[in-house]
């Protein structure tokens, strides 16, 4: 993504629900853990990016895809990419 | 008697993939660096012959608008488009589903849904787009899409947003970002006398002209061209392609006419709607904003709370400042997080601090979103910090310039956030010099053109309670993009003899948005290659990037990129004409000819026959890092200082002003074109002046009282003084011909420069700005409970989304 | 939306009648904005920018009858001398191009309290002459002005002209804006003398939902006049008696907090304004030179 402050590691995630409309459940359970991360924008309906350092985006993928998965996603679709001109956050 | 037709005739036909023709560069006999320059715009601007954005053109084309939020915070519960669908003449009507790609947009944090989903987080967010065959028929099918919101209370203040029970707006909270800048031993220090305020700054707004703007074109390949104003063509390219789905190449952008930026079009307004609008048409698409939805569809100047303590010796040497700042930035990131960092690295001003704890916040709420705008963080803290300082000169009783002049950081020393103070900064010599300039005569009252008096035409003195004041203030601005950011700018240079004489071009991405580049960039080519003719093609996306037109950066990065590739082609020639003439010694460029040591040698349309020379090359400027986690770093590239004197004379009574003069001194390294330069000045002054006196976007409860330019009062000439200008010109070593950022600086100390006179003449305290003519003559100025009522006193409903009759 | 142009007033009057809803527009300075805000939509527009008997002025029955169409420019400058009052206010109206295309009849079709042909207007008596096929009326201002942008105006009838006494007396305008010029009102005060009849004209704009007289503080300073015989002997009127009249006349405000300022501050400077005023007109009375 571009820019100014380009963060090391950007993951997107979309969290794919089981039945029809309405079932947010899953949905709120991720953006709840996503918030808590304090790394977390919305992106979409189902969509959030997490974006910072390499290990704390990692770590926080991880939360947030649990936690959809046990509020009963049927699966979360994720998407990291790295920057290398991110000298802001430093090697980890 | 005639009778009319009826407007909103229908288009017709639809005709073949248009495309739209390469807008020509026109060829220029530009003055050489330092010399005065005509800007080559000038006299079709004047003429009303130029091309702005808003007059771009294609047949065929469609009309795009933009459905908005009427409310600040609002669930989108349901949306239902169609019967605006089925609008005869109606193209397309998307939503947020039909995005193809990244459905949110943002130069920092991507938080800014291109359309809004569940939730609209300010009053004119985008909801819906809309293209028709006439601007009315898409304005009518707005009007049919049928939005149910519930309507959420809305946080309308940054303190509301930090506290614990606020609602939270996003995902991570309301938070947006904390800097915090510790310098010496802040915790334990004392001082002999100790001076404490509150200050605030009022939502300005960049008040461009020419409104949001553009064409977009598809290329009947999945791709699209848009033609667009802006003051960074790639970075909005990069968040169009990813909004859009596509690849970056498959997205070209062509600067348009820009009518004024100021830091407004940093950000994207209707960039990606046109162009989902076109593909999904398979027509160009031109979306133009009018002068309300413009108050929404860009960010404004952050609003600011700010506590400062400062304590000093009593010989008035500063012992430490104490700082707290609170920013609202809206509803969303925009560039928020710089303008945070920013406000922090300066809150101290351009002095010798021994000991800082400055604390810088910024948070989310739902106000208008705000980014970038002249001065960047620096007018807020440069408005706190020199009120402080009058303060303090009078709590010592001292002269406010001998108490700035004791304090003046100079180079060596480090700023608070631990950063050397470079070579030249030259905050004393500003400071004498903007002293030592003639005070203006003292006129008789009585007997004078009203238009020289507080009130002007109005006639609302002969005289009476008029009183004049005199203030002071210094400030100072980083220049190009700071902590760790690659900024870069692209130059394509080539040389050819085109019509029997040599033909410079010379073509980057740099955003000419009437800051006069396109004549510097001339004057470069001129001065470098010794050629008389030069052409700046248009500036678009075929070329790399120049980085954006802000921060003062373009003479420095996009300068120095032209420089640089116009020395490789020199270098190139001289070569050949070593190799070809063996020349040797001393050679230059003179005159479209080659000279050895001061001789003509050769020409250059013989020496380059057909060939036709280019060199691309990218200019990187030094390295600058993040700060740490107390604030401290090589943050910023360079520093640029000026310093102002205003006198004003305050109708006492009434609260109105006249300011009679403003005199400034600033440090520019090198005056590159004179005439420009003066015009950044005045420009920077009325802009500050605005700021100072009138210029605010009023919101209550979230929403925009004073969308229009009745109510949002720029200065006009009877407001604008004449300006005395002391320019020095002490060379920067590192940057390209010793040159400094402009743009910035003339706005920022101007302001608390008339405030300090203000004060002067009304004795009173005026903590905030815009002053108002009810603080100037001791009344409370508690803004309105209620927002106005239709004709309450005239015209109130003007520029009111919420006050939109129903349709 | 239908365009209608008629070229006389006759013509004018019958497509009044037959489009009641019509939108009139002269100079479509209100008109415009409202149109380019989407504020209003008309299904049909009356334009009278053709009608050259709205241009017309001239003196009738001792009385000034000054066509609705005359812009604030011609006001100046062919009218300035026998309306001075009217003519400055005139001045304070926005920009030149504003000054050329506005008139008074838009100012009164309009009917903003923060109009500033209109308390003039007030200060002096004026009557709108208004025009249907039926015939027309004569209607004092004040009554004419009925609401915060409303007036008495029927649907079929237009505003033909208004009449006004020519100035007897010295006449003052004066504004309160937060800049320099272009600016709508946030508060304004006229004023016009009266010898002839030892009345004194006032009008508040701005400060309340119409223009509005200070009818007591007008009762007052007649008093203070006749009482110290100042009419004839063109004696100082004394600074207290000055101070009254301008406190008198901030309590006849009744204005509003809003964008342009708070009602304190309103009525505190239309009490400054109604102050000078009256102590310039009187100089100019007195013959003080450089007062007028
Ligand atoms: C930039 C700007 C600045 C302004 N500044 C000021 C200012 O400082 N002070 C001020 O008072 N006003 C100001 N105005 C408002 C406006 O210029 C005045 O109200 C002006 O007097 C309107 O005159 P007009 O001929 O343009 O009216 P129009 O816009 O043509 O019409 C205004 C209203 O009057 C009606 N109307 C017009 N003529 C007739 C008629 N003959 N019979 C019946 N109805 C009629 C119209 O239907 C409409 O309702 C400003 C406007 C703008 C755009």
């Amino acid at each position: 993504m571009p820019a100014f402050e380009r963060a090391e590691l950007t993951a997107e995630l979309k969290v794919l629900t089981s039945g029809e409309d309405g079932l947010r459940g899953e949905i709120e359970a991720a953006k709840t853990a996503a918030g808590e991360t304090g790394l977390a924008h919305e992106a979409g309906p189902e969509t959030m990016v997490l974006a910072g350092g390499r290990r704390e985006v990692l770590d926080a993928a991880t939360r947030v895809v649990e936690a959809a998965l046990d509020a009963g996603a049927s699966g979360v679709e994720l998407k990291i990419e790295a920057q290398g001109d991110a000298p802001r956050f430093g090697p980890t | 008697m005639t009778s009319g037709v009826p407007i909103g005739v229908p288009a017709g036909a639809m005709p073949p993939a248009p495309t739209r023709e390469r807008p020509r560069s026109p060829v220029q006999r530009p003055g050489r660096v330092g010399e005065e320059s005509a800007r080559i715009d000038g006299v079709p601007k004047v003429r009303g012959e130029f091309e702005y954005s808003s007059d771009l053109w294609m047949d065929g084309m469609l009309h795009g608008a933009t459905l908005r939020s009427p409310h600040p915070h609002a669930n989108i519960r349901r949306m239902d488009t169609s019967e605006a669908e089925e609008m005869a003449g109606v193209h397309a009507v998307l939503t947020h589903e039909d995005v193809p790609g990244r459905k949110v947009y943002g130069m920092e944090i991507p938080d800014q849904p291109v359309l809004a989903w569940e939730r609209v987080r300010y009053q004119g967010e985008p909801v819906a787009v809309v293209a028709a065959d006439h601007p009315e028929t898409a304005r009518r099918a707005l009007e049919k899409i049928r939005v149910e919101y519930e309507v959420l209370d809305p946080v309308t203040s940054a303190e509301e947003a930090m506290r614990e029970d606020a609602p939270k707006l996003h995902l991570s909270g309301n938070v947006l970002r904390r800097v915090k800048v510790l310098h010496g031993q802040p915790a334990g220090a004392t001082a002999e006398v100790v001076v404490a305020g509150e200050y605030e700054v009022g939502m300005q707004d960049q008040a461009f002209l020419g409104p949001e703007s553009g064409l977009a074109v598809p290329d009947g390949r999945g791709g699209v061209d848009l033609h667009i104003s802006t003051q960074w063509l790639h970075i909005d390219r990069d968040q169009v392609a990813e909004s859009l789905g596509l690849a970056p190449d498959e997205v070209r952008l062509t600067l348009s006419g820009v009518g004024g930026a100021f830091g407004g079009r940093e950000d994207l307004s209707m960039q990606i709607h046109s162009c989902m609008l076109a593909l999904e048409t398979g027509r160009p698409v031109r979306m133009v904003y009018n002068r309300e939805e413009s108050f929404y569809g860009h960010v404004h100047r952050h609003p600011c709370k700010m506590r400062f303590e400062h304590g000093a010796t009593r010989d008035g040497k500063l012992v430490y400042v104490r700082a707290g700042l609170v920013f609202d930035g809206g509803a969303y990131a925009s560039s928020s997080n710089a303008v945070c960092l920013n406000a922090a690295t300066f809150a101290c001003g351009p002095y010798d601090v021994p000991h800082a704890q400055i604390e810088s916040h910024m948070l989310y709420t739902n106000n208008p979103p705000c980014g970038a705008m002249r001065g960047f963080g620096a007018v807020q803290a440069c408005f706190a910090h020199e009120s402080q300082m009058d303060r303090l000169a009078g709590a010592l009783g001292m002269d406010p310039i001998d108490l700035r002049l004791k304090n003046a950081i100079e180079p060596g020393m480090r700023f608070p956030f631990g950063q050397e103070v470079p070579h030249p900064a030259p905050v004393r010599e500003i400071l004498k010099k903007v002293k030592d300039v003639p005070m203006p005569e003292e006129q008789e009252l009585a007997g004078r053109d009203p238009r020289e008096l507080p009130g002007g035409v109005s006639n609302v003195t002969r005289g009476e309670g008029v009183k004049r004041g005199v203030g002071y203030a210094v400030g100072f601005k980083n220049i190009g993009f700071s902590a760790g950011f690659d900024d870069y700018s692209t130059a394509r240079v080539t040389l050819a003899v085109e019509g029997g004489e040599p033909l410079v071009r010379v073509h980057t991405a740099a955003a000419e948005v009437g800051q006069g580049l396109v004549t510097l960039q001339a004057q470069i080519a001129r001065t470098e290659l010794g050629v008389e003719r030069v052409a700046v093609e248009p500036a678009d996306t075929r070329v790399g990037s120049a980085g954006s037109t802000s921060a003062s950066r373009q003479s420095y990065v996009t300068g120095a990129a032209v420089e640089g590739a116009c020395a490789a082609i020199r270098e190139h020639l001289f070569e050949r004409v070593r190799e070809e003439l063996g020349g040797n010694g001393d050679l230059s460029l003179d005159g479209d000819e080659v000279l050895s040591e001061g001789r003509v040698i050769v020409s250059l349309v013989d020496l380059l026959g057909d060939e036709e020379i280019e060199e691309t090359l990218e200019y990187h400027h030094k390295e600058t890092h993040p700060l740490d986690e107390n604030g401290q770093g090589d943050a910023h590239l360079q520093f640029a200082f000026a310093a102002h004197r205003a006198v004003v004379e305050v109708d006492t009574e009434l609260g109105l002003v006249r300011v009679v003069e403003i005199a400034t001194a600033q440090d520019v390294g090198k005056i590159m074109n004179p005439q420009a330069l003066e015009g950044q000045i005045e420009g920077g002054i009325a802009q500050g002046l605005g700021l100072a006196l009138m210029e605010e976007i009023q919101v209550k409860s979230g929403k925009v009282q004073n969308a229009s330019f009745t109510d949002y009062l720029l200065p006009t000439i009877l407001d604008m003084p004449s300006v005395r200008m002391e320019i020095l010109e002490l060379a920067d070593p590192e940057a390209p011909y010793g040159l400094k950022g402009v743009g910035e600086p003339p706005t920022i100390s101007s302001t608390p420069a008339i405030v300090a006179a203000l004060r002067d003449a009304t004795g009173q305290p005026l903590t905030r700005i815009p002053v108002r003519p009810e603080q100037m003559v001791g009344i409370s100025s508690k803004p309105p409970e209620e927002p106005p009522h239709p004709g309450s006193a005239g015209y109130a409903e003007i520029g009111r989304l919420d006050e939109r009759p129903e349709h | 939306m239908e365009f209608i142009q008629p070229l006389n007033l006759a013509e004018a009057l019958e497509a009044k009648d037959a489009h009641p809803e019509a939108v009139p527009i002269r100079g479509g300075t209100d008109v415009m904005v409202g149109l380019n805000f989407a504020r209003s939509r008309p299904a049909a527009v009356l334009d009278l920018s053709r009608v050259e008997e709205l241009e017309e002025w001239g003196l009738e029955d001792g009385l000034l009858r000054v066509g609705a169409g005359v812009s604030y420019t011609r006001i100046i400058e062919e009218i300035g001398g026998r309306l001075p009052g009217l003519a400055r206010a005139s001045r304070t109206v926005g920009s030149p191009q504003i000054r050329n295309r506005g008139t008074v009849g838009g100012n009164l079709g309009t009917a903003s309290p923060a109009g500033d042909g209109l308390p003039p207007l007030y200060a002096s008596d004026a009557e709108v002459e208004v025009v249907s096929t039926r015939g027309s009326r004569r209607i004092p201002v004040a009554d004419f002005i009925s609401g915060p942008k409303r007036n008495a105006l029927a649907p079929q009838e237009l505003i033909s002209a208004f009449y006004v006494a020519e100035a007897g007396g010295p006449q003052q305008y004066s504004k309160i804006g937060t800049r320099n010029a272009m600016v709508i009102a946030v508060c304004a005060f006229a004023l016009a003398l009266h010898p002839e009849s030892g009345r004194v004209g006032t009008c508040v704009g701005s400060a309340g939902p119409t223009p509005l007289r200070a009818e007591e503080a007008e009762r007052f300073m007649r008093g203070v006049l006749e009482e110290g015989g100042l009419w004839e002997s063109r004696g100082a009127i004394p600074e207290a008696a000055l101070r009254r009249f301008g406190e008198l006349v901030a309590g006849a405000a009744r204005p509003i907090d809003d964008v342009r300022g708070t009602a304190e501050y309103r009525r505190h400077s239309v009490g400054v304004l109604a102050r000078r005023a009256l102590g310039w007109a009187w100089d100019e009375y007195r013959g003080v030179r450089g007062a007028a």
